[in-house]
């Protein structure tokens, strides 16, 4: 640790004690800087620092470890001190308890005094053994919460409207619902939610079919719906008939990741300036139409789906991760939707491999030049480039007709030799038509070089957010 | 650019003078209203010494500077001022920062009064355990034998 080689010179040079001197608001001061678990340790110093603690406005308890040990856990502590705890202004308190927490603690009681003591930012993690528990209702009407994160064994029980005035973040991260009404209820009691984050797990039912995000005021909506860690992917792929529904109106940045549900539905989002999506069902005209003021997207494209003819008029980055390289066609229409796109980027996942000697998909070209080709196109990026037909067909397209292009990054595929590596990357030197810096990418500039325009764009979408 | 600056004088409780730009006093929440209110040339401050004065004098030249010529490279000297800080408060020993703790929270200096909290914030959590609070802080425990060890028990889960 930097910090802690500091103070050791100067330790012999101190006897007086003239912190214990200082006012509480000041103790205060100095504890709010040390980690809580240091902070409870100054409990045992001396009287006058028996209750300091009591009143720090942060407080972080974690207790993760998957341990069945002896020792006391934090659980005990809690319950042992929250009763004891009387900040001034309580402004964040996380909870992380770990599988060792008794089934009988009374961890909803906590989030009661926490409320009480009229907390501004809420973590709370549970991760015993026991079911799912509902917290208090006194949560659902604090107006003092600003940020929640809900996590793990939580069930969100709301019988009563939600009132939470002041609420700006929510993160409800594989908690489970009651009941469908409980997390529509949940989600139309803000006035002000900017940022919501929502994780689901595949196969875990969490008593919600149809994940409906309805917020007028929300700027930045991630959504995920994920595989068990110890799961295999390729076992029970059986459909869900679940399907996401959002309409949101002012959101600026949409991140989907969610391979199983059935449908989706959006709603036009005329404020987007990012969007990641990653889907497996057929995108369809609509659903693409509602992304269309977008500036910077990330699409994963399945075989399954393809863009069909929308029109970005603003978008300047266009990230594709592509599955089957018979989709380069259909990169074309898309490149005719995006007028104004500068940086193109093509990821060609490494499934593809195995199919390296199949027959090539031929693809007919458009009758005309792309507009973002003839004129705004600067940046190219292909990783995983094997030289497929299709794909070197694709590529002398883009190289051939871009008329501005000023740097082409190729990151060859990865089981390519170095001979082979560099004689494509001469290859593709001689398709391009204007004077372009062509390099050859390893796996590090790829995230350097061409990605690190993706985050002029992330700078870009946080300004909306001032 | 301009070229008169307004200067005024600030004389700590043992009669040290130090000439400061009117810009630099007004880091201090106590001093730009003192100044505001009392548009005098020269202000005693009975309850800081010279030597903790010329350290919050230098702190604040220092911060004031960047803020002035800060601009677009903001980020840059934000870090240069991080490192300057740092340096400031390496070799000062633990009696010298609680007397800028005073000063500061007097002279309400929000960010000197930060760094200064997070110096002894950074011993506490330097130590491996309470005892070795006590001697770098020079606490004296007041508690009984029976006391302590049920405080200690109480807070068993922070000892590991």
């Amino acid at each position: 640790m930097a910090e802690a080689e500091r103070p050791q010179k100067i330790l012999k040079t101190v006897s007086e004690d003239r912190i214990s001197s200082l006012p509480d608001d000041l103790l205060i001061r100095i504890l709010s800087r040390v980690p809580t678990k240091d902070a409870v340790v100054t409990t045992t110093l001396s009287k006058r620092w028996r209750f300091v603690w009591t009143m720090l406005p942060i407080l972080e308890y974690k207790d993760i470890k998957n341990s069945d040990t002896e020792s006391k856990s934090v659980w005990w502590f809690l319950d042992q001190s929250m009763r004891l705890y009387n900040p001034a202004i309580l402004e964040r308190l996380c909870i992380q308890l770990g599988p060792q927490c008794p089934v009988d603690v009374d961890v909803v009681n906590w989030v009661a005094k926490a409320v009480d003591c009229h907390v501004r930012r809420l973590f709370f993690q549970l991760l015993w053994k026991s079911e799912p528990v509902p917290l208090p209702r006194s949560l659902h009407t604090c107006k003092t919460l600003k940020e929640l994160t809900l996590s793990e064994k939580i069930i969100v029980d709301v019988p009563c409207p939600v009132s939470l005035p002041l609420l700006e973040t929510l993160n409800l991260l594989t908690v489970v619902y009651k009941d469908e009404e409980s997390h529509v209820r949940l989600l139309s009691g803000f006035t002000i939610l900017k940022y919501l984050k929502v994780v689901r797990i595949y196969g875990v039912d969490d008593n919600v079919r149809n994940f409906i995000v309805k917020v007028p005021s929300l700027r930045s909506l991630t959504y995920s719906q994920k595989y068990q860690e110890d799961e295999d992917e390729d076992e029970d792929e059986e459909d869900t008939d679940g399907s996401l529904v959002i309409d949101t109106p002012t959101l600026v940045y949409l991140e989907i990741t969610d391979t199983m549900a059935n449908t989706c539905s959006l709603k036009y989002m005329p404020s987007l300036v990012e969007a990641f999506i990653n889907f497996k069902f057929d995108l369809d005209g609509n659903f693409l139409r509602s992304l269309s003021s977008v500036k910077h997207l990330f699409l994963v494209l399945d075989n399954s789906m393809v863009p069909s003819a929308v029109n970005y008029p603003r978008l300047t980055q266009c990230d594709i991760v592509l599955f089957d390289t018979g989709l380069c066609e259909s990169l074309v229409v898309l490149l005719s939707s995006c007028p104004k796109l500068e940086i193109f980027t093509v990821n060609c996942e490494p499934e593809i491999d195995q199919e390296l000697d199949r027959v090539p998909h031929l693809w007919n070209q458009p009758h005309s030049v792309p507009e973002c080709l003839s004129s705004h196109l600067k940046i190219f990026g292909l990783k995983g480039y094997a030289g497929r037909e299709d794909e070197k067909e694709f590529t002398r397209y883009i190289l051939e007709n871009s008329k501005c292009l000023k740097m082409a990054g190729i990151l060859p595929n990865s089981t390519l030799s170095a001979e082979v590596k560099h004689k494509m990357t001469e290859e593709i030197k001689s398709m391009c038509k204007v004077s372009t810096e062509v390099r050859l990418l390893s796996d590090r500039m790829w995230y350097s070089d061409v990605c690190t325009v993706t985050n002029n764009f992330v700078s870009l979408t946080e300004d909306f957010f001032q | 650019m301009e070229n008169e600056k307004k200067m005024i004088t600030l004389k700590s409780s043992d009669d040290v003078t130090f000439e400061v730009e009117e810009a630099v006093v007004l880091e201090s929440q106590f001093l730009s209203h003192l100044v505001q209110d009392c548009p005098a040339p020269e202000h005693k401050i009975k309850e800081v010494t010279g030597k903790i004065l010329s350290k919050v004098v230098e702190y604040c030249e220092k911060h004031v500077v960047v803020v002035v010529d800060g601009g677009d490279s903001s980020s840059s000297s934000g870090d240069d001022l991080k490192k300057w800080d740092d340096k400031f408060i390496k070799e000062m020993d633990l009696s010298t920062v609680y007397d800028l703790i005073a000063a500061a929270n007097y002279l309400n200096i929000q960010a000197l009064l930060d760094l200064m909290c997070q110096r002894v914030a950074d011993v506490i959590t330097a130590c491996k355990d309470h005892k070795e609070i006590r001697e770098t802080l020079g606490i004296v425990s007041d508690y009984t034998a029976e006391e302590e060890a049920e405080v200690l028990k109480e807070n068993e889960w922070a000892f590991d």
